[in-house]
Protein backbone atom coordinates (compact mmCIF):
# COMPACT_ATOMS: atom_id res chain seq x y z
CA UNK A 1 0.00 0.00 0.00
CA UNK A 2 3.05 2.59 0.99
CA UNK A 3 3.93 3.84 -2.11
CA UNK A 4 5.91 6.28 -1.38
CA UNK A 5 8.77 6.62 2.29
CA UNK A 6 6.82 9.42 3.68
CA UNK A 7 3.49 7.22 4.37
CA UNK A 8 5.76 4.92 6.74
CA UNK A 9 5.49 8.36 9.00
CA UNK A 10 2.37 9.19 8.95
CA UNK A 11 1.88 11.61 11.93
CA UNK A 12 -1.03 9.89 14.13
CA UNK A 13 -3.39 11.96 16.35
CA UNK A 14 -5.71 10.91 19.25
CA UNK A 15 -9.04 12.50 19.46
CA UNK A 16 -10.64 11.73 22.79
CA UNK A 17 -14.98 11.77 23.20
CA UNK A 18 -17.09 13.50 26.33
CA UNK A 19 -17.79 9.48 26.59
CA UNK A 20 -13.90 9.00 27.13
CA UNK A 21 -13.48 7.43 23.88
CA UNK A 22 -10.47 7.83 22.14
CA UNK A 23 -9.80 7.45 18.22
CA UNK A 24 -6.60 7.36 16.13
CA UNK A 25 -6.75 9.32 13.04
CA UNK A 26 -4.11 10.80 10.41
CA UNK A 27 -3.21 13.99 11.14
CA UNK A 28 -3.88 15.11 7.59
CA UNK A 29 -7.25 13.92 7.85
CA UNK A 30 -7.81 15.49 11.52
CA UNK A 31 -6.69 19.11 10.06
CA UNK A 32 -10.04 19.87 8.49
CA UNK A 33 -11.01 21.11 11.26
CA UNK A 34 -9.90 24.38 12.40
CA UNK A 35 -9.83 23.49 16.14
CA UNK A 36 -8.07 20.56 15.65
CA UNK A 37 -5.27 22.17 13.70
CA UNK A 38 -4.80 24.61 15.93
CA UNK A 39 -4.07 22.56 18.93
CA UNK A 40 -1.66 20.27 16.15
CA UNK A 41 0.21 23.52 15.11
CA UNK A 42 0.69 23.86 18.96
CA UNK A 43 2.48 20.68 19.62
CA UNK A 44 -0.52 18.62 20.82
CA UNK A 45 -1.20 14.80 19.44
CA UNK A 46 -3.81 13.98 22.13
CA UNK A 47 -7.09 16.13 21.52
CA UNK A 48 -9.90 16.29 24.09
CA UNK A 49 -13.21 17.00 22.57
CA UNK A 50 -15.17 17.70 25.77
CA UNK A 51 -17.91 19.28 23.82
CA UNK A 52 -18.46 15.98 20.90
CA UNK A 53 -20.04 12.64 22.16
CA UNK A 54 -18.37 9.29 20.56
CA UNK A 55 -21.70 8.92 18.46
CA UNK A 56 -21.42 12.06 16.61
CA UNK A 57 -17.14 11.90 16.55
CA UNK A 58 -17.48 8.50 14.52
CA UNK A 59 -19.48 10.20 12.01
CA UNK A 60 -17.35 13.30 12.08
CA UNK A 61 -14.39 10.80 11.18
CA UNK A 62 -16.09 9.22 8.56
CA UNK A 63 -16.46 12.28 7.25
CA UNK A 64 -13.18 14.16 7.34
CA UNK A 65 -11.51 10.55 6.50
CA UNK A 66 -13.72 10.51 2.76
CA UNK A 67 -12.90 14.14 2.24
CA UNK A 68 -8.93 13.69 3.17
CA UNK A 69 -9.24 11.86 0.07
CA UNK A 70 -11.31 13.74 -2.53
CA UNK A 71 -9.79 13.60 -6.20
CA UNK A 72 -10.96 14.55 -9.18
CA UNK A 73 -12.18 11.21 -9.75
CA UNK A 74 -13.68 10.24 -6.61
CA UNK A 75 -16.37 13.68 -6.60
CA UNK A 76 -19.63 11.63 -7.32
CA UNK A 77 -18.45 9.04 -4.64
CA UNK A 78 -18.10 12.06 -2.25
CA UNK A 79 -21.51 13.32 -3.48
CA UNK A 80 -23.04 10.40 -2.29
CA UNK A 81 -21.60 9.89 0.80
CA UNK A 82 -22.77 13.64 1.58
CA UNK A 83 -26.24 12.81 0.52
CA UNK A 84 -26.37 9.88 3.07
CA UNK A 85 -24.47 11.62 5.64
CA UNK A 86 -26.84 14.11 6.33
CA UNK A 87 -29.84 11.60 5.91
CA UNK A 88 -30.58 11.43 8.94
CA UNK A 89 -32.86 12.79 12.14
CA UNK A 90 -32.99 16.16 13.61
CA UNK A 91 -31.76 15.15 16.68
CA UNK A 92 -28.50 13.49 14.66
CA UNK A 93 -28.25 17.02 13.05
CA UNK A 94 -28.51 18.93 16.28
CA UNK A 95 -25.43 16.71 17.67
CA UNK A 96 -23.19 17.12 14.17
CA UNK A 97 -23.86 20.94 13.50
CA UNK A 98 -22.83 21.68 17.14
CA UNK A 99 -19.94 19.52 16.65
CA UNK A 100 -18.99 21.10 13.51
CA UNK A 101 -19.36 24.43 14.57
CA UNK A 102 -17.17 23.30 18.00
CA UNK A 103 -14.69 21.46 15.61
CA UNK A 104 -14.41 24.70 12.81
CA UNK A 105 -15.19 22.42 9.91
CA UNK A 106 -16.79 24.87 7.48
CA UNK A 107 -17.53 22.48 4.64
CA UNK A 108 -19.60 20.52 6.83
CA UNK A 109 -21.06 23.04 9.04
CA UNK A 110 -22.63 24.59 5.91
CA UNK A 111 -23.80 21.26 4.22
CA UNK A 112 -25.59 20.48 7.52
CA UNK A 113 -27.03 23.99 8.11
CA UNK A 114 -28.34 23.81 4.26
CA UNK A 115 -29.79 20.68 5.20
CA UNK A 116 -31.82 21.84 8.03
CA UNK A 117 -32.80 24.89 6.41
CA UNK A 118 -34.19 23.21 3.78
CA UNK A 119 -36.09 20.75 6.41
CA UNK A 120 -36.94 24.15 7.52
CA UNK A 121 -38.73 25.79 4.11
CA UNK A 122 -42.18 26.57 3.62
CA UNK A 123 -43.16 25.10 6.65
CA UNK A 124 -45.75 25.84 9.32
CA UNK A 125 -44.21 26.82 12.74
CA UNK A 126 -46.67 24.16 13.99
CA UNK A 127 -44.79 21.52 12.14
CA UNK A 128 -41.63 22.91 12.63
CA UNK A 129 -41.68 23.01 16.39
CA UNK A 130 -43.05 19.18 15.76
CA UNK A 131 -39.61 18.34 13.88
CA UNK A 132 -37.77 20.29 16.50
CA UNK A 133 -39.60 19.11 19.49
CA UNK A 134 -39.63 22.32 20.90
CA UNK A 135 -42.83 23.68 22.86
CA UNK A 136 -44.14 26.70 21.74
CA UNK A 137 -44.32 29.04 24.73
CA UNK A 138 -46.37 32.06 23.46
CA UNK A 139 -49.92 32.58 24.44
CA UNK A 140 -52.43 32.12 22.10
CA UNK A 141 -52.64 35.88 22.34
CA UNK A 142 -48.60 36.42 21.40
CA UNK A 143 -48.78 34.10 18.70
CA UNK A 144 -51.63 36.06 17.25
CA UNK A 145 -50.07 39.23 17.76
CA UNK A 146 -46.87 37.48 15.48
CA UNK A 147 -49.03 36.50 13.03
CA UNK A 148 -50.90 39.67 12.38
CA UNK A 149 -47.61 41.62 12.63
CA UNK A 150 -46.51 40.05 9.58
CA UNK A 151 -49.76 38.18 8.15
CA UNK A 152 -48.29 38.10 4.75
CA UNK A 153 -45.81 35.04 6.02
CA UNK A 154 -48.79 33.05 7.59
CA UNK A 155 -50.84 33.21 4.36
CA UNK A 156 -51.06 30.19 1.93
CA UNK A 157 -50.26 26.33 1.93
CA UNK A 158 -47.55 25.39 3.64
CA UNK A 159 -45.88 21.76 3.78
CA UNK A 160 -46.76 20.33 6.93
CA UNK A 161 -44.91 17.16 6.57
CA UNK A 162 -42.19 16.14 9.12
CA UNK A 163 -39.22 14.95 7.18
CA UNK B 1 -25.24 13.03 27.30
CA UNK B 2 -27.13 16.36 27.36
CA UNK B 3 -31.30 16.47 28.64
CA UNK B 4 -34.08 16.03 26.23
CA UNK B 5 -33.28 17.19 22.51
CA UNK B 6 -36.16 19.52 22.62
CA UNK B 7 -34.69 21.53 24.85
CA UNK B 8 -31.66 21.63 23.11
CA UNK B 9 -33.30 22.87 20.21
CA UNK B 10 -34.53 25.11 22.13
CA UNK B 11 -32.77 26.61 24.43
CA UNK B 12 -29.19 25.50 23.90
CA UNK B 13 -28.38 26.03 19.76
CA UNK B 14 -25.65 28.19 18.83
CA UNK B 15 -26.17 32.22 16.92
CA UNK B 16 -23.64 30.44 14.92
CA UNK B 17 -25.65 28.23 13.64
CA UNK B 18 -28.72 29.86 13.72
CA UNK B 19 -26.81 32.44 11.64
CA UNK B 20 -25.92 29.82 8.94
CA UNK B 21 -29.19 28.42 8.81
CA UNK B 22 -30.76 31.89 8.38
CA UNK B 23 -28.48 32.92 5.57
CA UNK B 24 -30.28 29.94 3.56
CA UNK B 25 -33.61 30.77 4.01
CA UNK B 26 -36.38 32.86 2.70
CA UNK B 27 -37.54 35.79 4.66
CA UNK B 28 -41.26 34.13 4.95
CA UNK B 29 -39.20 31.50 6.58
CA UNK B 30 -37.07 33.79 8.35
CA UNK B 31 -40.69 35.15 9.58
CA UNK B 32 -42.22 32.14 10.29
CA UNK B 33 -39.28 30.78 12.25
CA UNK B 34 -39.93 33.81 14.76
CA UNK B 35 -43.27 32.71 15.39
CA UNK B 36 -41.67 28.73 16.65
CA UNK B 37 -40.89 30.03 20.08
CA UNK B 38 -39.28 32.75 22.03
CA UNK B 39 -35.87 31.58 22.38
CA UNK B 40 -35.74 31.36 18.46
CA UNK B 41 -37.39 34.80 18.29
CA UNK B 42 -34.81 36.15 20.33
CA UNK B 43 -31.56 34.72 18.47
CA UNK B 44 -32.80 35.32 14.92
CA UNK B 45 -33.61 38.88 15.99
CA UNK B 46 -29.59 39.15 15.79
CA UNK B 47 -28.95 37.58 12.72
CA UNK B 48 -30.36 39.37 9.55
CA UNK B 49 -30.75 37.47 5.97
CA UNK B 50 -30.69 40.54 4.52
CA UNK B 51 -26.76 40.81 4.77
CA UNK B 52 -26.62 37.84 2.56
CA UNK B 53 -28.54 38.74 -0.21
CA UNK B 54 -29.10 35.89 -1.71
CA UNK B 55 -32.99 36.12 -1.70
CA UNK B 56 -33.35 40.09 -2.88
CA UNK B 57 -36.09 41.95 -1.84
CA UNK B 58 -37.27 45.18 -3.41
CA UNK B 59 -38.61 48.20 -1.44
CA UNK B 60 -41.61 49.70 -2.80
CA UNK B 61 -42.14 53.33 -1.67
CA UNK B 62 -44.39 56.04 -2.65
CA UNK B 63 -42.08 59.33 -3.20
CA UNK B 64 -39.72 57.70 -0.74
CA UNK B 65 -42.27 58.18 1.84
CA UNK B 66 -42.98 55.67 4.67
CA UNK B 67 -46.45 55.06 5.13
CA UNK B 68 -48.12 55.08 8.37
CA UNK B 69 -51.16 52.68 7.90
CA UNK B 70 -49.38 50.50 5.42
CA UNK B 71 -45.24 50.28 6.56
CA UNK B 72 -42.49 49.29 4.73
CA UNK B 73 -43.44 47.43 1.34
CA UNK B 74 -41.22 44.56 0.17
CA UNK B 75 -41.40 42.49 -2.64
CA UNK B 76 -39.32 39.28 -2.23
CA UNK B 77 -38.45 38.38 -5.53
CA UNK B 78 -38.06 34.87 -4.79
CA UNK B 79 -40.91 34.23 -3.41
CA UNK B 80 -43.10 37.07 -5.30
CA UNK B 81 -45.09 38.29 -2.55
CA UNK B 82 -45.64 41.21 -0.37
CA UNK B 83 -44.23 41.81 2.97
CA UNK B 84 -44.70 44.52 5.22
CA UNK B 85 -43.07 46.07 7.88
CA UNK B 86 -44.19 48.74 10.34
CA UNK B 87 -41.69 51.08 12.51
CA UNK B 88 -41.84 49.47 16.15
CA UNK B 89 -43.02 51.01 18.99
CA UNK B 90 -39.23 51.14 20.73
CA UNK B 91 -38.65 53.35 16.97
CA UNK B 92 -40.85 55.73 17.39
CA UNK B 93 -40.35 56.29 21.39
CA UNK B 94 -36.44 56.52 20.58
CA UNK B 95 -36.99 58.87 17.47
CA UNK B 96 -40.28 60.71 18.44
CA UNK B 97 -40.15 62.75 15.14
CA UNK B 98 -40.77 59.74 13.05
CA UNK B 99 -44.97 59.73 14.97
CA UNK B 100 -47.12 60.80 11.94
CA UNK B 101 -48.23 63.87 13.31
CA UNK B 102 -44.09 65.09 13.58
CA UNK B 103 -43.74 65.49 9.63
CA UNK B 104 -42.94 62.84 6.74
CA UNK B 105 -40.45 59.87 7.06
CA UNK B 106 -38.54 59.15 4.39
CA UNK B 107 -36.55 56.47 3.16
CA UNK B 108 -33.34 58.09 1.43
CA UNK B 109 -30.91 55.30 0.33
CA UNK B 110 -30.29 51.42 1.19
CA UNK B 111 -27.66 49.56 1.91
CA UNK B 112 -27.36 45.99 2.90
CA UNK B 113 -30.24 45.70 4.01
CA UNK B 114 -30.09 48.97 6.33
CA UNK B 115 -32.77 51.42 5.31
CA UNK B 116 -31.71 54.62 6.24
CA UNK B 117 -34.31 57.18 7.40
CA UNK B 118 -34.64 60.57 7.54
CA UNK B 119 -37.45 61.82 10.05
CA UNK B 120 -39.09 64.94 10.74
CA UNK B 121 -39.48 68.38 10.07
CA UNK B 122 -37.08 69.89 7.16
CA UNK B 123 -35.53 72.26 9.45
CA UNK B 124 -34.34 69.63 11.89
CA UNK B 125 -34.64 66.20 10.78
CA UNK B 126 -33.08 62.88 12.22
CA UNK B 127 -31.43 60.68 10.74
CA UNK B 128 -30.86 57.12 11.62
CA UNK B 129 -30.18 53.73 10.24
CA UNK B 130 -33.09 51.11 10.29
CA UNK B 131 -32.95 47.47 9.65
CA UNK B 132 -36.62 46.53 9.33
CA UNK B 133 -35.77 42.39 10.12
CA UNK B 134 -33.90 42.79 13.63
CA UNK B 135 -35.82 45.92 13.77
CA UNK B 136 -32.45 47.27 14.97
CA UNK B 137 -31.07 51.34 14.16
CA UNK B 138 -28.11 53.09 14.62
CA UNK B 139 -28.42 56.54 14.85
CA UNK B 140 -26.52 58.93 12.48
CA UNK B 141 -25.77 62.72 13.43
CA UNK B 142 -27.88 65.72 12.38
CA UNK B 143 -27.86 66.78 8.90
CA UNK B 144 -27.85 70.01 10.40
CA UNK B 145 -24.40 69.76 11.78
CA UNK B 146 -23.29 69.79 7.85
CA UNK B 147 -22.03 73.17 6.42
CA UNK B 148 -24.15 73.20 3.47
CA UNK B 149 -27.09 72.44 5.58
CA UNK B 150 -28.58 75.95 5.44
CA UNK B 151 -28.36 76.20 1.60
CA UNK B 152 -30.22 73.19 0.80
CA UNK B 153 -32.85 73.83 3.53
CA UNK B 154 -33.76 77.12 1.34
CA UNK B 155 -33.33 75.62 -1.83
CA UNK B 156 -36.21 73.30 -0.17
CA UNK B 157 -38.20 76.10 1.28
CA UNK B 158 -38.36 77.32 -2.19
CA UNK B 159 -39.49 74.40 -3.89
CA UNK B 160 -43.32 73.67 -2.57
CA UNK B 161 -43.85 70.17 -2.39
CA UNK B 162 -41.55 68.13 -4.56
CA UNK B 163 -38.07 68.92 -3.06
CA UNK B 164 -37.36 67.25 0.27
CA UNK B 165 -34.63 67.51 3.16
CA UNK B 166 -34.29 63.82 2.30
CA UNK B 167 -32.83 64.36 -1.33
CA UNK B 168 -29.53 66.02 0.26
CA UNK B 169 -28.35 62.41 1.00
CA UNK B 170 -28.09 60.26 -2.56
CA UNK B 171 -26.77 57.05 -1.24
CA UNK B 172 -25.13 55.55 1.75
CA UNK B 173 -22.26 52.89 2.27
CA UNK B 174 -22.58 51.07 5.38
CA UNK B 175 -19.39 48.28 6.12
CA UNK B 176 -17.25 47.50 8.62
CA UNK B 177 -13.14 47.84 9.12
CA UNK B 178 -13.21 46.00 11.77
CA UNK B 179 -15.13 43.48 14.26
CA UNK B 180 -16.52 46.37 16.13
CA UNK B 181 -17.05 48.86 14.11
CA UNK B 182 -20.03 50.46 11.50
CA UNK B 183 -19.14 52.88 9.58
CA UNK B 184 -21.70 54.93 7.41
CA UNK B 185 -20.12 56.91 4.12
CA UNK B 186 -22.69 59.03 2.89
CA UNK B 187 -22.88 61.25 -0.02
CA UNK B 188 -24.53 64.76 0.87
CA UNK B 189 -25.35 67.48 -1.62
CA UNK B 190 -24.44 70.51 -1.30
CA UNK B 191 -26.25 72.84 -3.38
CA UNK B 192 -24.68 76.09 -2.60
CA UNK B 193 -21.58 75.30 -4.55
CA UNK B 194 -22.92 72.84 -6.65
CA UNK B 195 -20.90 69.94 -5.52
CA UNK B 196 -20.91 66.29 -3.37
CA UNK B 197 -19.79 66.27 -0.50
CA UNK B 198 -18.90 62.46 1.01
CA UNK B 199 -18.57 62.41 4.69
CA UNK B 200 -17.62 59.38 6.93
CA UNK B 201 -19.44 58.66 10.38
CA UNK B 202 -17.82 56.24 12.95
CA UNK B 203 -21.20 54.45 14.44
CA UNK B 204 -18.93 52.18 16.45
CA UNK B 205 -21.45 50.64 18.40
CA UNK B 206 -20.23 49.20 21.66
CA UNK B 207 -17.45 52.65 21.78
CA UNK B 208 -18.99 56.21 20.79
CA UNK B 209 -21.74 57.31 22.75
CA UNK B 210 -24.63 58.13 20.23
CA UNK B 211 -24.37 62.17 21.05
CA UNK B 212 -21.10 62.11 20.36
CA UNK B 213 -21.29 60.77 16.29
CA UNK B 214 -20.09 62.79 13.74
CA UNK B 215 -19.51 63.82 10.39
CA UNK B 216 -16.14 63.59 9.28
CA UNK B 217 -16.22 65.29 6.09
CA UNK B 218 -13.50 63.81 3.29
CA UNK B 219 -11.38 66.29 1.57
CA UNK B 220 -9.91 64.56 -2.07
CA UNK B 221 -7.96 67.70 -2.08
CA UNK B 222 -6.66 68.87 -5.58
CA UNK B 223 -6.27 65.86 -8.20
CA UNK B 224 -4.85 66.49 -11.42
CA UNK B 225 -5.72 70.10 -10.84
CA UNK B 226 -9.46 70.17 -10.26
CA UNK B 227 -11.63 69.22 -7.10
CA UNK B 228 -14.46 66.42 -6.86
CA UNK B 229 -17.95 67.40 -7.87
CA UNK B 230 -19.42 64.21 -8.34
CA UNK B 231 -19.80 60.85 -6.81
CA UNK B 232 -21.26 58.87 -9.31
CA UNK B 233 -21.06 55.61 -6.99
CA UNK B 234 -19.45 53.99 -4.23
CA UNK B 235 -18.38 50.51 -3.14
CA UNK B 236 -16.97 49.02 0.18
CA UNK B 237 -14.73 46.35 -1.38
CA UNK B 238 -11.48 44.54 -0.01
CA UNK B 239 -11.32 46.96 2.96
CA UNK B 240 -11.59 50.22 0.66
CA UNK B 241 -14.28 52.28 -0.32
CA UNK B 242 -14.14 52.75 -3.35
CA UNK B 243 -15.81 55.78 -5.39
CA UNK B 244 -16.17 57.20 -9.25
CA UNK B 245 -15.81 60.67 -9.10
CA UNK B 246 -16.23 63.46 -11.59
CA UNK B 247 -13.84 66.49 -11.54
CA UNK B 248 -14.79 69.80 -11.44
CA UNK B 249 -12.66 70.63 -14.57
CA UNK B 250 -12.73 67.87 -16.99
CA UNK B 251 -11.26 69.93 -20.02
CA UNK B 252 -7.43 69.49 -18.47
CA UNK B 253 -8.43 65.02 -18.56
CA UNK B 254 -7.53 63.50 -21.60
CA UNK B 255 -10.61 63.22 -23.09
CA UNK B 256 -9.15 60.15 -24.94
CA UNK B 257 -9.46 58.81 -21.12
CA UNK B 258 -12.09 56.90 -19.84
CA UNK B 259 -11.08 55.94 -16.94
CA UNK B 260 -7.93 57.49 -14.86
CA UNK B 261 -5.36 56.21 -12.21
CA UNK B 262 -6.53 55.25 -8.89
CA UNK B 263 -5.79 58.05 -6.32
CA UNK B 264 -5.80 56.56 -2.67
CA UNK B 265 -6.21 58.48 0.18
CA UNK B 266 -7.25 57.46 4.33
CA UNK B 267 -9.62 58.73 6.24
CA UNK B 268 -8.63 58.77 9.79
CA UNK B 269 -12.07 58.91 11.68
CA UNK B 270 -10.25 58.38 15.18
CA UNK B 271 -7.53 56.69 16.88
CA UNK B 272 -8.16 53.50 16.03
CA UNK B 273 -10.59 53.90 12.73
CA UNK B 274 -9.53 54.80 9.37
CA UNK B 275 -10.77 53.77 6.27
CA UNK B 276 -8.65 53.34 2.97
CA UNK B 277 -10.53 55.31 -0.10
CA UNK B 278 -9.81 54.68 -3.69
CA UNK B 279 -11.00 57.45 -6.18
CA UNK B 280 -11.73 56.58 -9.81
CA UNK B 281 -11.84 59.30 -12.47
CA UNK B 282 -14.08 59.19 -14.72
CA UNK B 283 -15.06 61.04 -17.88
CA UNK B 284 -18.58 60.45 -19.35
CA UNK B 285 -18.19 61.86 -22.68
CA UNK B 286 -21.30 63.06 -22.78
CA UNK B 287 -20.95 64.65 -19.18
CA UNK B 288 -24.40 65.24 -17.63
CA UNK B 289 -24.91 65.84 -14.28
CA UNK B 290 -26.69 62.69 -12.16
CA UNK B 291 -30.26 62.97 -12.20
CA UNK B 292 -30.37 62.37 -8.78
CA UNK B 293 -30.07 66.22 -9.79
CA UNK B 294 -29.85 68.76 -7.05
CA UNK B 295 -30.75 72.16 -8.59
CA UNK B 296 -30.99 70.77 -12.02
CA UNK B 297 -34.21 71.01 -13.04
CA UNK B 298 -33.50 72.70 -15.99
CA UNK B 299 -30.18 70.94 -16.62
CA UNK B 300 -32.97 67.65 -16.85
CA UNK B 301 -34.35 68.75 -19.82
CA UNK B 302 -31.41 70.03 -21.42
CA UNK B 303 -29.20 66.69 -20.78
CA UNK B 304 -31.49 64.81 -21.75
CA UNK B 305 -31.35 65.61 -25.39
CA UNK B 306 -27.78 64.45 -25.24
CA UNK B 307 -28.19 61.17 -23.58
CA UNK B 308 -27.79 60.70 -20.25
CA UNK B 309 -25.44 58.58 -18.28
CA UNK B 310 -24.99 56.37 -15.47
CA UNK B 311 -22.56 54.97 -14.37
CA UNK B 312 -22.36 52.26 -11.14
CA UNK B 313 -19.87 50.46 -9.14
CA UNK B 314 -20.53 46.83 -8.61
CA UNK B 315 -19.28 43.77 -7.49
CA UNK B 316 -19.69 40.56 -9.17
CA UNK B 317 -20.17 37.04 -7.61
CA UNK B 318 -16.72 36.10 -8.16
CA UNK B 319 -15.51 39.36 -6.29
CA UNK B 320 -14.28 41.46 -9.52
CA UNK B 321 -15.20 45.13 -9.59
CA UNK B 322 -17.52 46.00 -12.20
CA UNK B 323 -18.33 49.28 -13.55
CA UNK B 324 -21.26 49.45 -15.36
CA UNK B 325 -22.01 52.50 -18.11
CA UNK B 326 -25.62 52.90 -19.18
CA UNK B 327 -26.29 55.48 -21.74
CA UNK B 328 -30.07 56.20 -22.53
CA UNK B 329 -31.44 57.33 -25.27
CA UNK B 330 -33.28 60.69 -25.58
CA UNK B 331 -35.29 60.07 -28.46
CA UNK B 332 -36.80 56.79 -27.10
CA UNK B 333 -38.94 58.23 -24.93
CA UNK B 334 -41.62 56.35 -23.35
CA UNK B 335 -45.20 57.89 -24.09
CA UNK B 336 -46.96 58.66 -21.32
CA UNK B 337 -43.75 58.38 -18.98
CA UNK B 338 -40.47 60.88 -18.63
CA UNK B 339 -38.42 57.10 -18.95
CA UNK B 340 -35.51 56.64 -21.47
CA UNK B 341 -34.91 53.82 -22.74
CA UNK B 342 -31.06 52.36 -21.96
CA UNK B 343 -29.46 53.11 -25.89
CA UNK B 344 -26.09 51.59 -24.85
CA UNK B 345 -25.27 49.19 -21.38
CA UNK B 346 -21.28 48.17 -21.49
CA UNK B 347 -20.05 46.36 -18.28
CA UNK B 348 -16.03 46.81 -18.10
CA UNK B 349 -14.05 44.82 -15.34
CA UNK B 350 -12.31 47.30 -13.05
CA UNK B 351 -8.75 46.52 -12.64
CA UNK B 352 -7.17 49.11 -11.03
CA UNK B 353 -5.39 50.83 -13.88
CA UNK B 354 -6.15 53.77 -16.09
CA UNK B 355 -7.80 53.31 -19.42
CA UNK B 356 -8.20 54.91 -23.07
CA UNK B 357 -11.39 54.42 -25.25
CA UNK B 358 -9.29 52.28 -27.08
CA UNK B 359 -8.13 49.74 -24.09
CA UNK B 360 -12.09 49.68 -23.29
CA UNK B 361 -13.13 45.66 -23.65
CA UNK B 362 -16.08 45.39 -22.52
CA UNK B 363 -17.80 42.21 -20.88
CA UNK B 364 -19.95 40.24 -23.15
CA UNK B 365 -21.62 38.50 -20.66
CA UNK B 366 -22.55 38.24 -17.07
CA UNK B 367 -22.88 34.66 -16.94
CA UNK B 368 -24.83 32.93 -14.52
CA UNK B 369 -25.48 35.82 -12.42
CA UNK B 370 -28.16 39.13 -11.83
CA UNK B 371 -26.74 42.24 -11.10
CA UNK B 372 -28.71 44.58 -9.17
CA UNK B 373 -28.21 48.32 -9.23
CA UNK B 374 -29.40 51.65 -8.29
CA UNK B 375 -28.49 55.12 -8.10
CA UNK B 376 -29.38 54.92 -4.37
CA UNK B 377 -28.80 51.25 -3.07
CA UNK B 378 -25.87 49.79 -2.93
CA UNK B 379 -24.91 47.10 -5.73
CA UNK B 380 -24.86 43.92 -5.06
CA UNK B 381 -24.58 40.49 -7.18
CA UNK B 382 -26.38 36.87 -6.90
CA UNK B 383 -26.13 33.80 -8.42
CA UNK B 384 -29.43 34.19 -10.66
CA UNK B 385 -31.31 30.85 -9.14
CA UNK B 386 -34.09 32.59 -7.01
CA UNK B 387 -36.65 34.32 -9.03
CA UNK B 388 -34.39 36.44 -11.09
CA UNK B 389 -32.59 36.08 -14.42
CA UNK B 390 -29.15 35.15 -15.67
CA UNK B 391 -27.00 37.39 -17.48
CA UNK B 392 -29.21 40.08 -16.57
CA UNK B 393 -28.42 43.79 -14.93
CA UNK B 394 -31.71 45.03 -12.66
CA UNK B 395 -32.07 48.87 -12.51
CA UNK B 396 -33.84 49.89 -9.61
CA UNK B 397 -34.60 53.07 -9.29
CA UNK B 398 -35.39 54.66 -5.63
CA UNK B 399 -35.91 58.75 -5.94
CA UNK B 400 -38.57 58.47 -8.47
CA UNK B 401 -39.65 61.88 -7.86
CA UNK B 402 -36.70 62.74 -9.22
CA UNK B 403 -37.29 61.05 -11.99
CA UNK B 404 -40.61 62.23 -12.22
CA UNK B 405 -42.35 57.84 -12.33
CA UNK B 406 -45.63 57.61 -12.30
CA UNK B 407 -46.99 54.44 -11.98
CA UNK B 408 -45.48 51.23 -11.35
CA UNK B 409 -43.47 49.86 -14.22
CA UNK B 410 -41.94 46.80 -14.77
CA UNK B 411 -40.05 46.58 -18.03
CA UNK B 412 -37.88 44.42 -19.82
CA UNK B 413 -35.74 45.00 -22.97
CA UNK B 414 -32.84 43.16 -24.91
CA UNK B 415 -29.64 45.34 -25.69
CA UNK B 416 -27.99 45.89 -29.04
CA UNK B 417 -25.51 42.93 -27.96
CA UNK B 418 -27.87 40.60 -26.29
CA UNK B 419 -27.14 41.66 -22.89
CA UNK B 420 -29.75 41.72 -21.22
CA UNK B 421 -31.50 44.50 -19.39
CA UNK B 422 -34.03 44.77 -16.55
CA UNK B 423 -35.77 47.92 -15.23
CA UNK B 424 -37.64 47.61 -11.88
CA UNK B 425 -39.22 50.42 -10.54
CA UNK B 426 -42.38 50.86 -8.46
CA UNK B 427 -43.68 53.52 -6.79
Amino acid sequence: MASTTETKQKKMLILKSADNDEFEIEESVGVQSETIKNLVEDGFTFVPLPNVYTKALIKIIDYLKKHANKTDSNDEEIKTFDKDFVNTTFDDLFELVSAANYLHISCLMNMLCQTIADRIKDKSPEAVRKIFHINCDYTPEEEAKIRKANAQAFEGQFDESLD
Amino acid sequence: MMAGVSSIWQEDVSIKIMEKIVQKISIGDYIRMGAVCKSWRRIIANVKPSHDVQVPWLLQLKDCKYNHDTGFNFYSLSEGVFYSFKLPNHILNKYPKAAAHEGDTFCCATCDGWLVLVVGPDHDPDMFLFDPISEKDVKLPSLTTLASFPSFLDFVNLDDDDFKISLMVPTVQVFSTSDNNLIVAAIFMDVENEVDILGLCNCDINGVLEEERCWKIFDGGRIDGGRIVRYESMLFHNDALYALIELEDNDCFDLDKRIGDEINRVVVLDERTEVKVKLINIVKDTTAYHIRGANYSNEVHHISYCGLKYVYLTRSIKGELLIIWNKTDPLSKHEEEDIYHTSKLMIERYEGVCKTNEDFEPITSLGDQAVFVSPNSSSFSIPATSGCQSNCIYFTVDMLDTLYKKSLILYRQSDLDGTHISSLSSH
